[in-house]
């Protein structure tokens, strides 16, 4: 495949992840940083969405809020709160955890109508739905991405990064049976240009890396 | 010298791993009950699971706002906090926000301090702030434990022991920089990297009144 500079960068969701604890003034200069690129999005955590979420609308940018992240340990009703606030707070995208302690208690059914009234407060903005695949099965795995496409969701993301590290099996897996029922989105472990090519010949639409600029900048096209 | 029961009110018994089923906590609170742990902390998702087992027994639900992260607004943490206690927790170990606390935004931490211990303390439930050492500075140190002193924090702690994100595990030297910067009745937490009961036991001796575990069972079993 030959992949481009172009769809490289419109499929990449630049985070800053990989440092902990910013301060509000490195975040405001990674989002500045960013609309000099044409990424699907920048992502950050909710606290960091007021304010910077202008610095990139008035670019014509996107800015994507994580929900109940890294561990999807949150209860429903917390989550809620947190997602809204998001929202009013100018995110143009959710990547909400699936309540992934439920699920592995085979707690199907709770944690689809869990995730319900999220889908209904996005209105025509994009949710994703982070649902650990690394902690899966991979018939979970399947039941996960069945319950995304009947709840409405249009992506899967795959992981939360913080050590757990995507495979393009995984993307493999979930595009093979479900092909263009759902999009999916890769995180975790995407590092280089290698990493992020491997993941779009294997059937990933996006890709959440806190190695945005530096997977973008080594593509000479 | 302590003895094993003593040493067991030290500890919070720990798991915040994301996936843990609702059986493997209520067996991991069982067992934290036998051992008379002080608390089980978990996240905010399994507090009635392990409210089931520990309801009125001397081990207490702890739980995690805005863990491990800390990133979200006052407002935001507060009502974790409030949902917490109103499905059983009784100890709050709340993330303090870093990235506020380093941008010298301190009104902000005034703002989740005053409201997460004010609804804390009204339900008769105590907080342990989080400060995560492994991501300040000496000053910033002291300047969270001022900041927790300010609010009637009950308890100051190290770390998350988040390790995928940290730089390095809890000292005994961030122990004793919380003691010496915190009235002697308030307690100081250690926790990241506390797995055996050599660690434990210097802990405590620097200043600890508390340990997070996950291996509690090993770290009283070495007694």
């Amino acid at each position: 495949m030959d992949v481009t500079r172009n769809t490289v960068e419109r499929m990449i969701d630049a985070s800053l992840g990989a440092m902990p604890a910013p301060t509000m003034a490195q975040v405001e200069e990674f989002v500045n940083k960013t609309l000099n690129y044409n990424f699907a999005a920048t992502l950050t955590e909710p606290f960091f969405i007021k304010g910077n979420a202008d610095i990139l609308h008035a670019a014509g940018k996107q800015l994507v809020s994580v929900i109940s992240y890294p561990l999807g340990g949150m209860t429903h009703e917390a989550k809620l709160y947190q997602a809204k606030r998001a929202l009013a707070d100018g995110a143009d995208e959710l990547d909400i955890s699936m309540d992934v302690s439920a699920f592995k208690s085979g707690r199907y059914d709770y944690v689809k109508e869990e995730l319900k009234p999220f889908v209904d407060m996005m209105e025509g903005r994009i949710m994703k739905m982070i649902y650990f695949a690394s902690l899966l099965t991979e018939d979970e795995q399947l039941r996960a991405a069945e319950m995304a496409i009947e709840l409405g969701v249009p992506y899967l993301k795959t992981n939360t990064g913080f050590g757990f590290v995507t495979t393009t099996d995984q993307i493999v897996l979930i595009k093979n049976h479900f092909q263009d029922a759902i999009k999916v989105m890769v995180s975790g472990g995407v590092r280089t240009r290698e990493d992020a090519v491997a993941m779009i010949e294997a059937g990933a639409e996006r890709i959440a890396t806190s190695s945005a600029f530096k997977i973008v900048d080594s593509v000479n096209n | 010298m302590m003895n094993r029961n003593e040493l067991a009110r030290y500890i919070d018994q720990t798991t915040l791993k994301p996936g843990m089923t609702m059986d493997y906590v209520t067996d991991f609170c069982e067992q934290a009950k036998q051992n008379n742990f002080a608390s089980v902390c978990i996240l905010p998702n399994m507090i009635e699971t392990a409210d089931r087992v520990l309801h009125d027994s001397e081990t207490k639900v702890c739980t995690v706002i805005s863990f491990p992260l800390g990133c979200d607004w006052p407002d935001t943490k507060i009502y974790e906090t409030q949902d917490a206690l109103l499905k059983g927790a009784l100890e709050i170990d709340l993330v303090m926000n870093v990235s506020a606390l380093k941008s010298e935004r301190y009104d902000l931490v005034d703002e989740e301090l005053e409201g997460v211990v004010k609804t804390s303390h009204e339900k008769g439930a105590i907080v342990k702030l989080i400060i995560e050492t492994p991501l300040l500075t000496e000053e910033q140190i002291i300047k969270a434990c001022e900041l927790a002193e300010k609010h009637h924090v009950d308890i100051v702690k190290t770390s998350t022991g988040f390790s995928a994100m940290l730089p390095r595990s809890t000292s005994v030297e961030d122990v004793m920089l919380i003691r010496s910067h915190v009235k002697a009745e308030t307690g100081v937490k250690a926790a990241g990297g506390i797995r055996t009961t050599a660690d434990t036991l210097a802990m405590i001796e620097a200043g600890a009144t508390r340990i997070g575990a996950s291996a509690g069972a090993e770290i009283i079993g070495g007694l």
